[in-house]
């Protein structure tokens, strides 16, 4: 049998079609990729142990680095788990306040999700849109906890303050907004038969593959696999919030970037009822800190995770009584998408889906390399 | 849901109606876009109130405040120390933790977070009671970029 001459080619770590520092070399034969191997490792920086040496109170300043676009749930997941530790209850109004982050952070998540899979099938404008739908979301942020990217807001014991007077208002403002701008982004991209014809069966994945591999958020709901920590372990005010988990059935490019256009619209209905919710509260008590310079939690260990925009994203804490945590590990939904299931996905696929396969399975490598 | 099966090439097009809107960006510096009212920018501190009790710099999670003698400050009232914070700016990220335990409330952050500068050493300072440096509060001025 003759052999084909193949070829490497290097994806990354300074390429368009990557979702950050990483990077992936595929084997070509012709145009079809017979052989993948990730490189992670650019952005490595030691979370789990600089965590170690540090205060209780300290984590959410760094963690919220695990992941750039989608902040909050870092935070959140370790405060979490360091609140189950301690056993500590967040007052309902700090509950709700964190929902309220949690689902704006996965707005502006998804639209830079949906811009960088446009973008790697060609139709840059839907990125433009994105990043610039995005602004109007940050710009509340900042209004909120002060900063746009990194708001190092939610620590352990509730979230840092109140809302400002009038913050509700222009939260469902932005709501309408982004419902109107969601019917103009169906126009440009989800109706757009480009976009369809290229997503439509390109690498699918199946229910029993998604739990082989430990595939969860949006990707494993776009098989039909219907696990949402947000109703599995419920934390912060989901619990109250009235919301049913979302599924596709394909488990392909389209279906994966169509369930996030759905779960988009869900997280802008959660938004308004929390707001409503919000309203009707005594405003005031939000958050339960010890003096965060003494403070020291019983020893033992805790588990807490959160439905982050790619994923389960958890925290597993232990501490021996001290002043920070003993051992601090966190699990990350990028692994188990960006590494092992993209180098077996990717294979058969066609150059020109390299990207579009990684922007698909919504890869974060600053979470992959910690 | 609006979204269809199987598509369209014509309503992409109808996006073209956006070139007769208005820009997200602001045209800066002809446009100024002030921070928001709890906007994380430069510290400032009240060296008269500051007790130099150091919770700023132990709490601090990059380690960016170092406590400098000031001889002058030197108070017989217990728990007052002669010393008050530097901080670091090449290491501070902004998360005003040390604001939230200061016990004395000397410490703030105002909402001036442009500085621009050759020297690196600049951008270790002392905060006292004046915003930071000269450039006005929330201007990008744009000789600034280019200061000898
Ligand atoms: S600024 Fe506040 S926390 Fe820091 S030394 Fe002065 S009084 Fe203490
Ligand atoms: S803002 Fe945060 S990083 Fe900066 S000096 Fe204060 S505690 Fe340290």
């Amino acid at each position: 049998m003759s052999q084909t001459k193949t070829i490497d080619l290097f994806f990354g770590p300074q390429h368009p079609g990557i979702t950050g520092n990483f990077s992936v070399r595929v084997t070509v034969d012709g145009d079809t990729v017979v052989k993948a191997q990730v490189i992670p490792g650019f952005l490595h920086r030691g979370f789990e142990k600089l965590m170690e040496m540090r205060h209780w109170i300290q984590g959410p300043a760094l963690i919220c680095r695990i992941c750039v676009p989608d902040p909050d749930h870092s935070e959140t997941g370790y405060a979490t788990a360091v609140e189950r530790l301690a056993g500590i209850e967040v007052p309902e109004r700090g509950r709700y306040i964190r929902s309220l982050m949690l689902e704006m952070s996965r707005l502006s998540a998804y639209l830079f999700y949906f811009g960088g899979y446009a973008g790697s099938i060609g139709l840059y404008t839907v990125g433009q849109w994105g990043v610039g739908d995005r602004d109007y979301i940050l710009d509340l942020f900042e209004e909120l906890t002060g900063a746009r990217v990194y708001h190092i807001f939610n620590f352990p014991g509730g979230p840092r303050w109140d809302t400002p007077p009038g913050f509700e208002d222009k939260v469902d403002k932005l709501m309408d907004f982004l419902e109107k701008r969601l019917k103009e982004f169906d126009k440009l991209y989800f109706n757009n038969r480009v976009f369809i014809k290229r997503a439509r069966g390109t690498a699918p994945m199946t229910k029993a593959y998604a739990q082989k591999m430990e595939v969860t958020g949006p990707n494993a709901r776009a098989t039909g696999w219907a696990i949402d920590v947000r109703k599995d372990d419920p934390y912060a005010a989901y619990p109250d919030l009235d919301f049913d988990i979302i599924t596709q059935k394909e488990g392909d490019n389209y279906a994966r970037v169509i369930q996030r256009r759905m779960e988009f619209e869900q997280s802008i209905d959660l938004i308004r009822q929390i707001t409503r919710k919000l309203r009707k509260m005594p405003r005031g008590n939000v958050r339960v800190t010890p003096n965060p310079l003494h403070w020291k939690i019983p020893p033992g260990e805790a588990y807490g995770a959160v439905e982050s925009s790619k994923g389960e994203l958890g925290y597993y804490v232990v501490s021996d009584g001290g002043i920070g945590p003993y051992r601090m590990q966190a699990r990350g939904p990028s692994i188990s998408h960006g590494v092992q299931v993209y180098e077996e996905m990717v294979v058969g696929q066609r150059v020109a889906d390299v990207a579009a396969l990684m922007f698909s399975l919504d890869v974060c490598p600053p979470d992959i390399d910690r | 849901m609006s979204v269809k099966k199987e598509g369209s090439y014509v309503s992409p097009f109808r996006a073209l109606k956006q070139l007769v809107k208005k820009p997200h960006t602001v045209q800066i510096p002809k446009v100024v876009k002030p921070p928001a009212e709890r906007y994380r920018g430069f510290h400032t501190n009240n060296l008269e109130v500051c007790i130099g009790c150091g919770n700023c710099s132990r709490v601090c999670p990059d380690n960016a405040i170092k406590m400098v003698p000031f001889p002058e400050y030197a108070r017989k009232e217990p728990g007052s120390m002669p010393l008050r914070p530097q901080v670091d700016y090449g290491r501070c990220c902004f998360c005003a933790l040390c604001v939230e335990v200061c016990p004395t409330g000397s410490l703030q952050m105002v909402r001036t977070f442009t500085h621009v500068d050759e020297k690196k050493d600049s951008f270790v300072f002392i905060p006292d009671s004046k915003v930071v440096h000269e450039t006005p509060d929330f201007v990008l001025d744009t000789k600034n970029l280019r200061r000898k």
